[in-house]
């Protein structure tokens, strides 16, 4: 079982798997669509058909060497941004823009920058501000409204 | 002649206050994105596109295509002063650049940059005006069966864009094409892989994949390389010798042929081209042996090739509707959102457009000029914006961007899940270029197949009776094969270059 584990955590299966998850999508989405060369679910059933093969060849036999990145192993920092991002987005509409932006840009700045507070806080407001007029005022961009009317 | 009257009327509009604005515009946010690592031409013109909503197909395009030749310009900054390449296509020119620089030459360095560009950039242009219509026209008498061909061709290029991995660069292609089938079947009306959830009836917002792809994913990994780069090196005599710049005409002449010649070819990228511009210049040039010391040639080779290679990739997108390298990719996506369909029909059809967008790379390439040699200075400080505050920033923009589509948060969502997608296909050496080629054109494949098999009452002997469609294909398959033969021989990672971003 362990030995099946170690196995399948190789990334490269890892991401074969996902693939193989979405080509059987594909294929599903695909088949009660078929109506001869010419029907919509044609496309489908071929791409996801190919996309299982692919899939499969890199499960059986993943790639080697380093990838781009320098190792598939992501950081701390990615996370947590992305994770910042998820609730800067859910933020957004009961902030309102301008607010949610200043929280947003103030995290990051004193998260990704280790910058004092005392520099983070008004430079983050500063920003926010700064986007909130060219946009909204400038560009006439409808960005969401708080409960303050910024 | 005709030529040069569509060319005069172009100029006559490029030179308009607003195109000329925003001509300007594009320049600036180009030499900026060039200037600053970890953002590239093609997240550049992914996050900008949505923000050009407000403006007129004609004014919007030419900032956008600004934003990408104005890149190759500003790349060269940050390779020649800091030894990091600002894109891809300056990596080689920090073997020279960066010497010339430590041995008190950064301005004739930062200045033959900006001369060879613009002597290179300028001559394609040329190449490019009388270049692309012909081909257009060639390709005027096509059909159905034909453009089934002809985007068989296009889809050539996931070859040689495929990065280190051809099956992760082929599975990527099929992501996209998958992708692009989500919502309405345009013929039957049938829906697919909408999942009961009625905003993906309308299918997948463009924009926001590619700003999920390129913009929220490269912020994702650029901030795990902590990238904070000073510049210490003292910029002095912004202007080379008058025998610096006899050494360099015949390189110069030379990295012209060679970038634009090789960038009409789908699949080759600027990256790619001048790192062969560089070797070639190596072999030929009387300054060979000197070439990684600091060589004036060294600079002035890869930094000219990789702008004619610019110019040379818009005659197969403007043309042919084929776009040779990522950000052409996402540019051509740009000018479907606008209701241009790049190709053969383009000139016909558009041609005020098309020769006003040419015009204003001419004009485009003056500013550049202007802009990268006495201001070469500013952009070098600009080096400094550490990436802590600029990667958060590229992520409000980003969102902006992606809201800016439908007003929708749901579009934001979409983009923010592409993020994370984008990130773990840099992470697991997957490219993400071939899923936005085939996101692009496998609708036209679907529908030019599906009519061309409508034609012949589902027969597929048509594309055999029809020697274009079969002549574009049968060129495709060469195309893919030749890629795939010099991919062995090169070993992994030689026509596709681990990242293909900046160029």
């Amino acid at each position: 079982m362990h030995r099946i584990t170690e196995w399948l955590l190789r990334p490269d299966r890892l991401a074969a798997l996902v693939l193989l998850a979405v080509a059987g999508v594909a294929i599903r989405e695909g088949a009660p669509l078929r109506e001869g060369i010419m029907g919509p679910g044609l496309a489908p059933l071929v791409a996801g058909a190919l996309l299982a093969v692919l899939a499969l060849g890199l499960l059986l036999w993943p790639d080697r060497g380093p990838t781009a990145e320098g190792g598939a192993a992501p950081g701390r920092r990615a996370p947590w941004t992305f994770l910042a991002l998820v609730l800067y987005v859910l933020l957004l509409r009961p902030l309102g823009f301008a607010l949610a932006s200043a929280i947003f840009l103030a995290a990051l700045f004193r998260f990704l920058g280790r910058y004092p507070l005392w520099m983070v806080v008004p430079a983050a407001a500063a920003s926010a501000g700064l986007l909130n007029v060219v946009f909204r005022w400038g560009l006439q961009f409808p960005l969401p409204v708080g409960p303050w009317g910024f | 002649m005709e030529t040069f009257s569509l060319l005069a009327n172009g100029f006559a509009a490029a030179l308009s206050p607003q195109n000329l604005l925003f001509a300007f515009f594009g320049s600036v946010l180009g030499t900026l994105v060039g200037v600053l690592p970890g953002i590239g031409p093609t997240s550049g013109i992914a996050i900008l596109l949505p923000l050009t909503a407000f403006l007129p197909p004609t004014p919007a395009i030419i900032m956008l295509a600004a934003i990408y030749y104005g890149a190759m310009y500003g790349g060269s900054t940050t390779a020649i002063l800091v030894n990091i390449p600002g894109e891809v296509s300056s990596v080689v020119t920090t073997l020279d650049g960066y010497q010339m620089a430590r041995q008190g030459r950064a301005g004739q360095a930062l200045a033959i940059a900006a001369i060879s560009s613009f002597f290179a950039g300028t001559l394609s242009l040329v190449g490019l005006t009388f270049f692309a219509p012909p081909l257009a026209d060639i390709a005027l008498a096509i059909g159905p069966p034909e453009y089934t061909g002809l985007v068989i061709l296009a889809l050539a290029v996931v070859v040689s864009l495929s990065g280190r991995s051809l099956r992760k660069g082929l599975a990527s292609a099929l992501l996209g094409a998958l992708i692009a089938m989500v919502g309405l079947d345009p013929q039957s009306g049938r829906q697919r892989f909408t999942f009961g959830v009625p905003q993906l009836i309308g299918g997948i917002d463009f924009i926001s994949v590619i700003i999920g792809l390129y913009a929220i994913a490269e912020v994702l990994v650029s901030i795990e390389k902590a990238i904070a780069s000073v510049s210490t090196i003292p910029i002095t005599r912004l202007f080379p010798s008058l025998a610096d710049l006899k050494a360099c005409m015949g390189t110069m002449v030379r990295c012209t042929l060679v970038g634009f010649g090789l960038g009409v070819l789908p699949g080759c990228t600027p990256g790619a081209i001048s790192f062969l511009s560089y070797d070639l210049e190596r072999r030929v040039s009387r300054a060979g042996p000197q070439f990684g010391t600091g060589a004036i040639q060294g600079v002035a080779a890869p930094e000219g090739a990789n702008n004619a290679a610019t110019s040379g990739g818009f005659v197969p997108l403007l043309a042919l509707g084929i776009p040779p390298t990522p950000a052409l990719a996402v540019l051509l996506g740009g000018l479907m959102i606008y209701g241009l369909q790049p190709g053969p029909l383009l000139f016909e059809k558009q041609p005020e457009f098309v020769w006003t967008v040419i015009a204003s790379m001419y004009v485009g390439n003056v500013m550049l000029l202007i802009l990268n040699l006495p201001l070469v200075g500013i952009w070098a400080r600009l080096v400094m914006v550490p990436y802590p505050v600029l990667g958060p920033l590229i992520l409000i923009f980003s969102v902006l961007g992606a809201f800016s589509v439908r007003n929708s948060t749901f579009d934001v969502w979409v983009a923010l899940a592409f993020g994370l997608l984008g990130y773990a296909m840099r992470k697991l050496d997957f490219s993400e270029t071939p899923l936005v080629l085939t996101l692009i054109l496998t609708p036209i494949l679907e529908s030019s197949l599906r009519q061309s098999l409508s034609m012949s009452a589902g027969d597929v002997r048509i594309f055999l009776e029809r020697p274009v469609a079969l002549g574009l294909a049968a060129l495709g398959v060469v195309l893919a094969a030749a890629t795939l033969y010099a991919r062995r021989r090169a070993g992994a990672g030689a026509t596709g270059a681990p990242r293909q971003e900046g160029s």
